[in-house]
C-alpha cells in the first residue's frame, strides 16, 4: 500500500476531526476521499504529510511512517492544495527554477509540457496569479519530478470548467504513473479519474472500496406496481432515497444484485409490474448515503 | 541546500537589503562626518534618530528573511517540499550573520579606519558589537519573527512585550512605595539590560529550535510570555544581591584589601557645606587608608543605621536621597595612603529632628569600588590631537563662548565612566583644579551596538568664570602653551566596609 493508515485520530481541543480512522491506498489507484465539509479530509491528508501530528493511531506513506518522513519519501510526493501558500513576490519562473534541485527527479521537458499545457504567465509574480492560475503552479510544481505520490486537497474547487477540465486532463495523462490521493467535493469530475473512493463523516470512514466495485453494487432502481402499496412501506437498509409515489416506488440499491431484486422488492411492496435498474454516478451515491447517515438511516 | 535558500531570500529581499545596507554605510558615515566633537550640533540628533531607523531596519530584514518561509500554521509550501529543517534554519542564520550583521560590520571598519585606528582594533570592535548585536538584537528579532507570520504580528508582539515589562517595572516601584529600583543610577545599572540581553538570547536560543525542529508555536509563545514576566523581576533584587554579583566580576579584588574607613573626630566640622543645604544633613568626617597612588574610590551606596543606647534602631536608610552619585563621595588621591574628607548624610526631617541632641550610635555600611588610573594623556589644550590607548584619539579646541576647552575623544572600546581632567601650564607649573566627571558603569563587557562600535564621548574643562566669582590660575592667555592631563580610571576592584561609631552628637 503507498499510504496506510491506522486508527488516526486527531483532536483540537475538544474537537475530535478524526476519530479512528484506517483506510489503504493501493498503489497506482486514484484515491479519492470524499465528505462534506468538515469530514477530516483536509486534517486527514494534513497527517499523512505530517504537517499534523496524529493525536492517536499511525500513517505510512511509502511505507515510511508519516512522523519519520525524511527528504527522500517527500522527494517522492507532489502536494497540491487549495490552500497552500507559496512565496508571494517569486515569480513563476522564479519559483520553479528555486524548487528543481530539490527534486533528483525533476523532469524539465515535462516540466515544459506542463507549463505550456497550463499557459502559465512565467514572469508573473505568485501573489498576481488567479485562484485557478495558482493551482495550476501548484500542479507544475508537484507533477514535474514525476512523483510516487500525489496529493491533491480540493484541486478542483474554485475553479471555473475550462481550468477544471485542464487540470483534469493533465491527471488523466500522468494518473498511470503514480498513486494519486485526491480529497474533492467535485465529485463529477472527479469520478473519470477515480478509481478507488473512501467516504468520510465526521472523523470516521464509513466505507472505502473501488469505484468499480462500488458502481457495481449500486443501481438506482425505479419499480412499477401493479397497485399502490395497502401499508407503509419498510425498506431494508441497504436501499437509500427510498420514494414511494402510488404506483410507483424509487430507490438506490446499495447492495445491488439482479438475480434477488424481484424478490427483494416484493417482499417490501407486493406485486411487481416492472423493474427499471440504472447505474449511478459517485455524486449521488455520496449524496445519497451522506444524506442518510445525516438522518441516521445507514451507516453504509 | 543551504546556499539555495540563501540566494532566494536574497532575490526577494534586494530591495530591503541595499536599503538596509546603504542605511548602515550612511550611519557610519554621518557618525564619522560629526567627528570627535560631534558638530554640527543639529546633526547629532538626525544622526541619532537614523541610527535607530537603521536598526530598525535591520530588525525588519531578520523578520522579513525568517518570514519568506512562515513557521506557524500548516498551508506553508515548503512543509511538504524535501527541505532539511536544519538548512532552512542555517539559511536564515546565515543570511543574518552575512547580510545584515556584516554591512554593519563593514561599516564599523570603514567608520574606524577613516578615524584612524589600527585595523586590529577596528576589527576587535566591529566583530563585539557584531557579536553582541546578534546575541541580544537579531536573535531575539529572529525568535519573534519565528512565531508570528507578518511583520504586522511582530510590532503588535513587541510592543506588547514592552508594555508588559513597563508595567511589571510600574508595579515593582508602587510595591517599593515609590523607590526606584535598588541599582537605578548606580554603576549596577548594567545589570538590567543585561539581564533582559540574557533573557532574550536564551529564550530566543530555545524558540527557534522548538520552531524549527518541531514548529511547536504555542509552546514558544508560552515561553516568550514566560520570559517577558520574568524580565521585570530584577527590579525587585536587593542591593546586597546585586552588588555580591558585582565583587565576583572584580578585575583585582586584592587591591582592596588594605582600604579602610574610620570615624575621624580630629577632621572637625565641614566649612565647605553651604548653611542653605545643610538642614537635615550630617557631615560626618572620615578618614580612608589604604589607598593605593592614583586611585580612586566611589560610594557607590550606604546604608545607615542609627540606634540610640536601648539599642532602638531610629532610622534605617540610605544616607542620599537621590539616585547616582550627587551626594555621595567620592575619593580621588595621586599619591596613595590616606584621604580626609567629609561624608554628607541626608536624613529624613522627622528623623533629623528627634536624633540631632541626642548621643547615638551610628553604623554605616558602604558598598565601594575602587578605580585605578589608566594610562594618562597629555594633549595641548587648543588643536590638540593625541592617541592614548585608555581614551582613543582625542582632540581639543576652544569652545564657542571662549570660556571653556571641549576635549572630544572617539574610540573603540568603551567611553571612560571616570576622567579627571587637569589644565597645567608646563612653564610656570601652574594648574587648574581638576575637573571631574564620574558615572560609574560597572559593566563587565564592553561593547556596545548604538550608534556604531565606536564610542564618542568628550568634556568640558573651564578655565574662565564668566561671572568673575573665580580665577584660575592658568588663563586664556597661557592657552597657547598650555596642556590637558587626561586621567581616566576604571574599575578594579568592589569590596565593603562597615562603619561603626559608638558614640555620637549628630549635630556636632
Amino acid at each position: 500500500m503507498v499510504v496506510h493508515a491506522d486508527r488516526l485520530t486527531k483532536r483540537f481541543g475538544r474537537v475530535d476531526a478524526l476519530r479512528g480512522l484506517s483506510f489503504d491506498v493501493p498503489e497506482s489507484s486514484t484515491f479519492a476521499l470524499v465528505g462534506a465539509n468538515g469530514a477530516g479530509k483536509t486534517t486527514t491528508i494534513k497527517v499523512l504529510m505530517n504537517i499534523l501530528e496524529p493525536t492517536a493511531g499511525t500513517a505510512t506513506v511509502l511505507d515510511t511512517n508519516t512522523r519519520a518522513l525524511s527528504l527522500r519519501e517527500l522527494a517522492r510526493i507532489g502536494y497540491v492544495s487549495e490552500h497552500q501558500d507559496m512565496p508571494p513576490r517569486m515569480t513563476v519562473s522564479a519559483y520553479i527554477d528555486y524548487l528543481r534541485p530539490f527534486y533528483p527527479t525533476w523532469d524539465r521537458a515535462l516540466e515544459t509540457d506542463i507549463l505550456s499545457h497550463f499557459r502559465l504567465p512565467p514572469d508573473r509574480r505568485i501573489r498576481d496569479l488567479s485562484h485557478g492560475m495558482r493551482m495550476k503552479m501548484g500542479l507544475v510544481c508537484a507533477l514535474s519530478f514525476r512523483p510516487a505520490l500525489l496529493v491533491l486537497d480540493e484541486p478542483l474547487s474554485g475553479l471555473d470548467p475550462l481550468i477544471r477540465d485542464e487540470v483534469l486532463d493533465r491527471l488523466r495523462r500522468q494518473a498511470g504513473d503514480m498513486t494519486i490521493l485526491i480529497s474533492s467535493h467535485e465529485l463529477a469530475e472527479i469520478e473519470t479519474v477515480t478509481t478507488h473512493v473512501a467516504f468520510l463523516d465526521s472523523g470516521r470512514l464509513l466505507f472505502q472500496e473501488a469505484l468499480s466495485d462500488l458502481a457495481a453494487r449500486v443501481r438506482f432502481v425505479r419499480v412499477s406496481l401493479q397497485a399502490a402499496p395497502s401499508a407503509p412501506v419498510h425498506p431494508p437498509a441497504e436501499w437509500l432515497d427510498v420514494r414511494v409515489d402510488e404506483y410507483m416506488l424509487s430507490f438506490i440499491d446499495t447492495r445491488f444484485s439482479e438475480r434477488d431484486l424481484r424478490a427483494k422488492v416484493a417482499a417490501v411492496v407486493g406485486t411487481v409490474a416492472h423493474i427499471d435498474v440504472e447505474p449511478v454516478d459517485l455524486r449521488t451515491i455520496y449524496t445519497s448515503l451522506a444524506r442518510a447517515v445525516r438522518d441516521g438511516k445507514a451507516s453504509a | 541546500m543551504t546556499w539555495r535558500i540563501v540566494r532566494k531570500d536574497c532575490a526577494q529581499l534586494w530591495p530591503l537589503l541595499t536599503i538596509v545596507t546603504v542605511a548602515q554605510l550612511a550611519n557610519a558615515a554621518m557618525w564619522l562626518a560629526l567627528g570627535p566633537f560631534r558638530e554640527p550640533r543639529g546633526l547629532v540628533t538626525v544622526a541619532s534618530l537614523f541610527s535607530g531607523a537603521t536598526m530598525l531596519g535591520m530588525a525588519a530584514l531578520v523578520v522579513a528573511v525568517v518570514q519568506q518561509d512562515v513557521l506557524p500554521g500548516v498551508s506553508q509550501d515548503w512543509l511538504v517540499r524535501p527541505i532539511r529543517r536544519s538548512d532552512l534554519l542555517r539559511a536564515k542564520l546565515t543570511f543574518m550573520v552575512l547580510l545584515v550583521q556584516g554591512p554593519a560590520l563593514l561599516a564599523d571598519l570603514a567608520h574606524g579606519l577613516a578615524a584612524g585606528f589600527a585595523f586590529r582594533d577596528v576589527l576587535i570592535a566591529g566583530l563585539s558589537r557584531s557579536t553582541l548585536m546578534v546575541l541580544v538584537f537579531d536573535l531575539p528579532v529572529f525568535a519573534i519573527a519565528a512565531m508570528t507570520s507578518t511583520l504586522v504580528q511582530v510590532a503588535a508582539s513587541m510592543l506588547a512585550m514592552w508594555v508588559v515589562v513597563v508595567a511589571g517595572v510600574f508595579v515593582g516601584i508602587l510595591a517599593r512605595a515609590g523607590a526606584p529600583p535598588v541599582f537605578a543610577g548606580s554603576g549596577l545599572q548594567w545589570m538590567t539590560p543585561a539581564f533582559w540581553s540574557v533573557l532574550a538570547s536564551v529564550a530566543a536560543a530555545v524558540i527557534i529550535p522548538l520552531q524549527y525542529f518541531r514548529r511547536a508555536t504555542r509552546r514558544s509563545r508560552q515561553l516568550a510570555v514566560g520570559a517577558v514576566l520574568v524580565a521585570p523581576m530584577l527590579s525587585s533584587s536587593t542591593w546586597d544581591s546585586a552588588f555580591s554579583v558585582q565583587r565576583r566580576l572584580s578585575a583585582n579584588s586584592a587591591t582592596a584589601l588594605p582600604i579602610a574607613i574610620e570615624f575621624d573626630r580630629s577632621l572637625g566640622k565641614d566649612v565647605a557645606e553651604p548653611p542653605s543645604v545643610s538642614v537635615n544633613r550630617v557631615s560626618l568626617p572620615l578618614r580612608v587608608s589604604g589607598l593605593p597612588p592614583e586611585s580612586l574610590v566611589v560610594n557607590d551606596r550606604a546604608e545607615a543605621r542609627i540606634v540610640d543606647h536601648e539599642g532602638t534602631t531610629l532610622f534605617r536608610g540610605r544616607t542620599t536621597t537621590t539616585l547616582g552619585y550627587g551626594d555621595d563621595f567620592v575619593v580621588r588621591t595621586a599619591e596613595g595612603g590616606d584621604v580626609r574628607l567629609h561624608q554628607r548624610i541626608a536624613l529624613p526631617g522627622d528623623v533629623y529632628a528627634r536624633v540631632r541632641g541626642r548621643s547615638v550610635r551610628l553604623e554605616i555600611d558602604y558598598a565601594l569600588t575602587l578605580f585605578r588610573l589608566d594610562a594618562p594623556m597629555a594633549i595641548a589644550a587648543i588643536n590638540g590631537d593625541q592617541r592614548s590607548s585608555a581614551l582613543g584619539r582625542c582632540q581639543t579646541k576652544l569652545d564657542a563662548d571662549g570660556d571653556e576647552i571641549e576635549l572630544g575623544c572617539v574610540s573603540s572600546g568603551a567611553a571612560p565612566t571616570c576622567v579627571s581632567i587637569t589644565l597645567e601650564h608646563p612653564t610656570t607649573g601652574q594648574r587648574n583644579p581638576p575637573t571631574g566627571a564620574c558615572d560609574p558603569d560597572y559593566s563587565p563587557y564592553p561593547a556596545h551596538f548604538y550608534p556604531d562600535a565606536l564610542s564618542q564621548f568628550g568634556f568640558a574643562v573651564p578655565f574662565r568664570d564668566r561671572q568673575r566669582l573665580a580665577q584660575y590660575p592658568v588663563g586664556g592667555s597661557q592657552l597657547g602653551e598650555s596642556t590637558l592631563i587626561v586621567k581616566s580610571y576604571r574599575p578594579v576592584a568592589h569590596f565593603t566596609r562597615r562603619l561603626a561609631v559608638a558614640d555620637i552628637r549628630l549635630d556636632e
